[in-house]
């Protein structure tokens, strides 16, 4: 399996942004996996990476790294983790996937039924569900520390500056969507996680023209009567925060100071409380290693990612324009 | 609205290129275009980082800069108008130069060589200089000085005039303070700087403020592919009525405040006492901002949560109001004239108080009040 008895060698696809910030900087701490393999298009950006770490291949062909490595992390654009973690799986490697899963709904199923059949490791890397504070929030909600949730307001907004080596982000095929396909997928991760129902109702709006929504609001129901909004944007900073409220007062999160959150039971004034900060990327790739060493499932499983996946869906079918009485200028608009 | 006359130019039936659409003024042509006449214009992106606005529309877009000749040649295509938007605005003068000039002369050459029908080019106000007189024409002189920026732009205009000569149909257009969604000076800005107090002790500010609404002024350049007797001319741009800057920075007050007064400060005999000790604390900032961004971010939001009226006094506090660099600028009473745009073009824009509305609106959705 690996140099050492408890390692599992890696390969990682697709040397981007993502995995330029958040793995390749934090992979030699995390005990069991070894970076054996980096593929990536680029010739600057293999050699880079070769000479930073000590490889059994750096390069541009995925099938040659195969047979360095047990398992695979995805870092690619959007539309390529479906073919990737395809030929991944079917070459019998574990696959830890960047969100989201793929861009389809159907394509994370075919990937779910092919990992389930040869009995491997599929994962997502929803990196915030190993924060603390998160998890924080989900015991207070299950165990109805301040009674039972009744509705919540997710607000989560930024001047979109992700440095984009491929610039996917903003072309269609690439991406599959704007701010909900990628924002949007981590907040939806958590929603589901915590909330734990299915949806009644949904009435979703974004500000797309023919192009990639950067900015949504979503109102939704559960079944079990939860109620909320959410809005997200690419082009603003909104009043950021995750509100949620209880029978007996309102619990609020900020994702951008993960270890902080706020309690203002009713009647009483508002307190804060601090939270240990933990190491989600490491917990989560440790996670990962965790359960292709012992065979137990992963903290987030696939068909969780095919949840929010196929709710994605869901709003870009129903889609409705969000109001914009700005937009029009002083001229009347084409049919 | 502006009376069309028959002209042998259509913006509407025309293929268009835009340099700069990631930003302000690209971005809400590129947006009109589509929205009014169903033009996806081909835009040239320097830098994906900014495309989030652009990318909401299903325009072509082309990575380079107008530096790349070949990058340019390719993503112009058959266009027959360029609005050139694109305009150095790095930390770098020098690439800055480069940009706004050497730009224009590659942007202006392919573009003669492709027999392009109209180029229009932004310049600026700031071509008069720092003290232009109280009323200003196309005709007054430029007037170069120690702003970079606008001695770039005096540049620029000279190169159109020589690209004209050698028969490219340019325009120059001199828009003034544009305000509205998405402008990241004097609306975002401007809302930014009042909520933090930046707007206050202002009772010695007399000047006048030259707005215009974005529309407007995409109003003014779209006449300007439309009429052929704006070929070879410069154009001031903005809005219908001069305003106070009392007043310019007034109604954000009022939009931010929900019309209560905020953060009421000492006026006179306090106030040099606090400036001194906003320096001194500016100062300390600054050294805290350096070492500790994270935890100050987080004392702001655990201020926000729980103390919140004190963190508006205490950014009020810091920031104080009028900067003495700024009064000059600020006591102007510059009145930029639109009459050859309203004669030439039929250009009619709104008035400020108009032009706010739809702000207000913008600003709220937004989040920023």
């Amino acid at each position: 399996m690996s140099r050492n008895n408890l390692s599992i060698k890696v390969a990682l696809v697709g040397a981007g942004a993502i995995a330029q910030r958040a793995y390749f900087p934090i992979l030699a701490d995390v005990p069991g996996l070894a970076l054996e393999a980096v593929v990536d298009p680029s010739d600057a950006v293999n050699g880079e990476v070769a000479s930073r770490f000590h490889l059994g291949y750096a390069g541009p062909n995925l099938d040659a790294a195969i047979p360095f490595v047990d398992a695979v992390i995805i870092c690619t654009p959007n539309h390529l983790h479906y073919p990737i973690a395809k030929t991944c799986l079917e070459n019998g490697k574990h696959v830890l996937c960047e969100k989201p899963l793929t861009v389809k709904p159907d394509d994370s199923k075919k990937l779910l039924d092919l990992a389930w059949a040869k009995g491997l490791i599929l994962t997502i890397a929803h990196v915030r569900r190993f924060y603390p504070a998160v998890l924080k929030i989900k015991k207070i909600i299950d165990q109805k520390t301040l009674g039972a949730l009744i509705g919540f307001d997710f607000r989560e907004g930024t001047v979109f500056s992700w440095q984009t080596v491929s610039g996917f982000s903003f072309d269609k095929q690439k991406s599959g969507g704007g701010v909900l396909m990628d924002i949007g997928v981590h907040v939806l991760d958590l929603l589901f996680w915590w909330i734990n129902d299915n949806i009644a109702s949904l009435h979703y709006m974004d500000d797309s023209l023919g192009g990639l929504e950067a900015t949504t609001d979503i109102h939704l129901r559960f079944h079990n009567g939860i109620s909320g909004h959410i809005k997200l944007s690419r082009l603003a900073v909104l009043k950021n925060g995750y509100t949620f409220h209880f029978e007996k007062g309102d619990l609020y999160w900020n994702p951008f100071i993960p270890h902080r959150l706020y309690i203002q039971k009713k009647g009483q004034p508002i307190s804060s409380k601090k939270v240990d900060k933990g190491r989600p990327m490491k917990a989560l790739l440790e996670d990962f290693s965790s359960a292709v060493i012992t065979g137990h499932p992963p903290f987030i499983r696939g068909d969780e990612a095919l949840r929010s996946i196929q709710f994605i869906q869901s709003c870009y079918a129903t889609r409705q324009g969000i109001p914009m009485p700005w937009l029009y200028g002083t001229r009347p608009q084409c049919d | 609205m502006a009376v069309r006359n028959e002209t042998t130019m259509r913006l509407n039936t025309s293929k268009v290129f835009i340099t700069g659409a990631t930003g302000f003024i690209g971005g809400r042509i590129a947006e009109r275009l589509w929205i009014d006449y169903r033009i996806a214009a081909r835009c040239l992106v320097q830098n994906y980082t900014g495309a989030a606005r652009l990318a909401r529309l299903p325009v072509p877009m082309f990575p380079g800069s107008v530096l790349e000749r070949q990058a340019l040649e390719k993503s112009m295509g058959d266009s027959e108008v360029i609005f050139h938007c694109a305009y150095g605005n790095t930390s770098d003068p020098e690439l800055n130069r480069r940009v706004n000039e050497e730009g224009l002369q590659n942007l202006g050459e392919i573009a003669l060589s492709k027999g392009i029908q109209r180029l229009i080019h932004f310049s600026t106000v700031a071509v008069y200089g720092p003290q232009p007189p109280d009323h200003v024409t196309e005709e007054t002189p430029t007037c170069l000085s120690e702003d970079e920026y606008g001695n770039s732009k005096i540049r620029t205009e000279t190169i159109c005039r020589e690209l004209a000569v050698a028969g490219l149909p340019v325009v120059v257009i001199r828009p003034t303070v544009v305000y509205g969604p998405f402008s990241p000076i004097w609306t975002i800005g401007a809302i930014k700087r009042v909520l933090s107090g930046g707007w206050e002790n202002t009772g010695n500010i007399h000047g006048l403020c030259n707005p215009v609404y974005i529309d407007d002024l995409v109003d003014g350049v779209f006449l300007c592919v439309d009429k052929d007797g704006a070929v070879g001319q410069t154009f001031i741009l903005s809005g219908a009525n001069p305003v106070p800057w009392n007043t310019f920075f007034g109604a954000y007050k009022a939009l931010a405040s929900g019309g209560k007064e905020q953060f009421a400060l000492p006026s006179t005999s306090e106030s040099l006492l606090l400036a001194w000790m906003r320096h001194l604390l500016r100062r300390q900032v600054q050294t805290l901002r350096k070492h500790m961004e994270p935890q100050l971010i987080e004392l702001h939001e655990y201020l926000k949560m729980t103390r919140p009226a004190l963190t508006g006094r205490l950014l009020a506090l810091v920031s104080g109001g009028i900067q003495e660099s700024e009064k000059v600028k600020y006591n102007q009473k510059t009145v930029f004239s639109i009459d050859k745009a309203s004669h030439l073009l039929g250009y009619t824009p709104r008035r400020f108080e108009e032009g706010m509305k739809t702000t207000a609106d913008w600003l709220r959705y937004y989040e920023y009040i």
